[in-house]
């Protein structure tokens, strides 16, 4: 009789146990996988517009941007030039600044909002070549545009 | 007490399995909450990510069908470094558009300028139609050079600026000269009574080619720059409409260009008017002197009852360059 209730207990115990273990497992997944929803729908509500690609000098060109998607702050993670035979890309985040040439505080693009980045290349662009350039933001869409150097 | 014994040993055994009928239970009710949090939990995330998918579509929809087109651009450059741009913007979509920049690209110094046009508000409802002026700066623009031009919406499309379609009439032109006349434009004016040197409905004037014949006169020619090499026609004081009567040998009048202001006054002396290219004027022509106007200097036909042909006869400069140009074809009809 006593054996059957201390193995009552013991059930009970444990069996609350691994409902508090599962319990903990299950959030970590919830957690995570609403990280990564969340992620995922901020990345589908994203939309840069190139406007512009203008070469300031054989060695930078201006990017000109428009927000055009459902979300507010587009940072810039990068910028690749390229063309058919080489790539290269910005070692870091570059500074974006608005069409009349300030520098935009929080350095990301809200809703609407327009601005642009300078890049200077480490190589040289050859007047009259085709050239592509792709932008990468912080939550990992990739736009990309064309220009002739 | 076989049977009691007997009885006892079932009881004691059935209670010895109590706490496995209660673990399969807990472990039963576990794997159920469980799976049915986390199942419902994901069903809710998924439906999260639908949502946003599905907007993302109906943007991406939107953005497609959004349909801004544009038409008879023109760029004027009034002066070196302004350009004005001018087009006519249709929204042929169905849904509605807001135009917030305007780019314009000088290609021959490979230089832009960008507006900003949110301010002005110019949100087109499908079937809108809207003209787009603006002064732009961009430095050493001169007529000359060629310029491209595009807007971009909020949606982020892209719309390039479509030149004038009369182009095709500068092609016929180019074959008389560097000025074309816009038949359907032609127009007569009236004097007020006071002043009288006032033109009367100005500037719709009548359009016409019949026209009274005691009454003083001025003409109104719409002139459009379309000379191929892109420089600026300027007009000099000898600039005149003739008419001549063929049935009658003789009779001819002429009226000298004149510079008239937004009510319509005759300015009294004339000076020069250009015409950048692909810029269109209402130019006028009032005085029967070269270079002056006065209220005695109207002009009336007095001939009645005839038809005429009129003549511009157009004096300038094409940049430094002398020009002279007769736009002949326009019939008018006198009445009695």
């Amino acid at each position: 009789m006593i054996s059957a209730v201390i193995l009552t207990g013991v059930a009970i115990t444990l069996g609350f146990a691994v409902l508090l273990w599962g319990q903990s497992r299950s959030s970590d997944y919830a957690r995570n996988y609403s990280q990564t929803t969340d992620a995922e729908i901020a990345k589908l509500k994203e939309k840069l517009t190139v406007e512009y690609v203008s070469k300031l000098s054989s060695t930078s060109i201006r990017i000109f941007l428009l927000n055009a998607g459902a979300i507010d702050d587009t940072k810039i993670q990068s910028v690749y030039v390229r063309n058919s035979t080489w790539s290269w890309v910005t070692s870091s985040p570059p500074s974006l600044k608005f069409f009349n040439g300030t520098s935009i505080s929080d350095q990301d693009l809200d809703m609407g909002e327009e601005g642009y980045v300078d890049v200077t290349l480490s190589v040289a662009l050859t007047t009259g070549k085709y050239y592509s350039v792709r932008i990468v933001t912080v939550r990992g869409s990739i736009y990309e545009a064309d220009f002739i150097a | 007490m076989k049977r009691i014994s007997l009885h006892r040993k079932t009881r004691f055994g059935s209670s010895k399995g109590v706490s496995t009928v209660i673990a399969t239970v807990f472990l039963v009710l576990t794997v159920f909450v469980l799976s049915t949090n986390v199942f419902l939990w994901t069903l809710s995330q998924n439906a999260l990510y639908n949502q946003a998918v599905k907007e993302r579509n109906q943007q991406d929809v939107d953005r497609l069908i959004e349909n801004v087109i544009t038409a008879n651009t023109t760029y004027f450059v009034p002066s070196t470094g302004t350009v004005n741009v001018t087009t006519v913007l249709v929204n042929t979509g169905s849904i509605s558009a807001q135009i917030i920049t305007l780019w314009v690209l000088d290609a021959t110094q490979q230089k832009y300028n960008v507006t900003d046009l949110r301010a002005s508000n110019i949100n087109l409802k499908p079937g809108d139609r809207r003209l787009l002026t603006r002064l732009v700066q961009i430095p050493g623009a001169v007529s000359a050079n060629v310029f491209n031009a595009w807007i971009v919406t909020a949606r982020g499309n892209k719309v390039d600026l479509q030149m004038a379609q009369t182009v095709i009439v500068a092609n016929v032109a180019q074959g008389i000269g560097s000025i074309a006349l816009n038949f359907y434009a032609f127009r007569y004016f009236r004097y007020k009574t006071s002043p009288s040197t006032q033109l009367d409905n100005y500037p719709s004037g009548t359009t016409s080619f019949s026209v009274p014949s005691s009454t003083f006169l001025a003409f109104g020619a719409v002139l459009t720059n379309f000379d191929t090499t892109k420089q600026t026609i300027t007009l000099n004081k000898t600039s005149e409409v003739w008419i001549y009567f063929p049935q009658a040998p003789g009779q001819n009048r002429l009226w000298y260009i004149v510079n008239v202001d937004s009510n319509g006054n005759v300015a009294s002396s004339y000076s020069p008017i250009s015409i950048a290219y692909g810029e269109t004027k209402l130019i006028i022509f009032a005085s029967d002197k070269s270079g002056s106007f006065s209220s005695s200097d109207r002009v009336s036909i007095g001939w009645k009852d005839d038809s005429c042909a009129l003549n511009l006869l157009l004096l300038g400069k094409i940049g430094t360059r002398d020009y002279g140009q007769n736009i002949p074809f326009t019939s008018l009809y006198v009445n009695p």
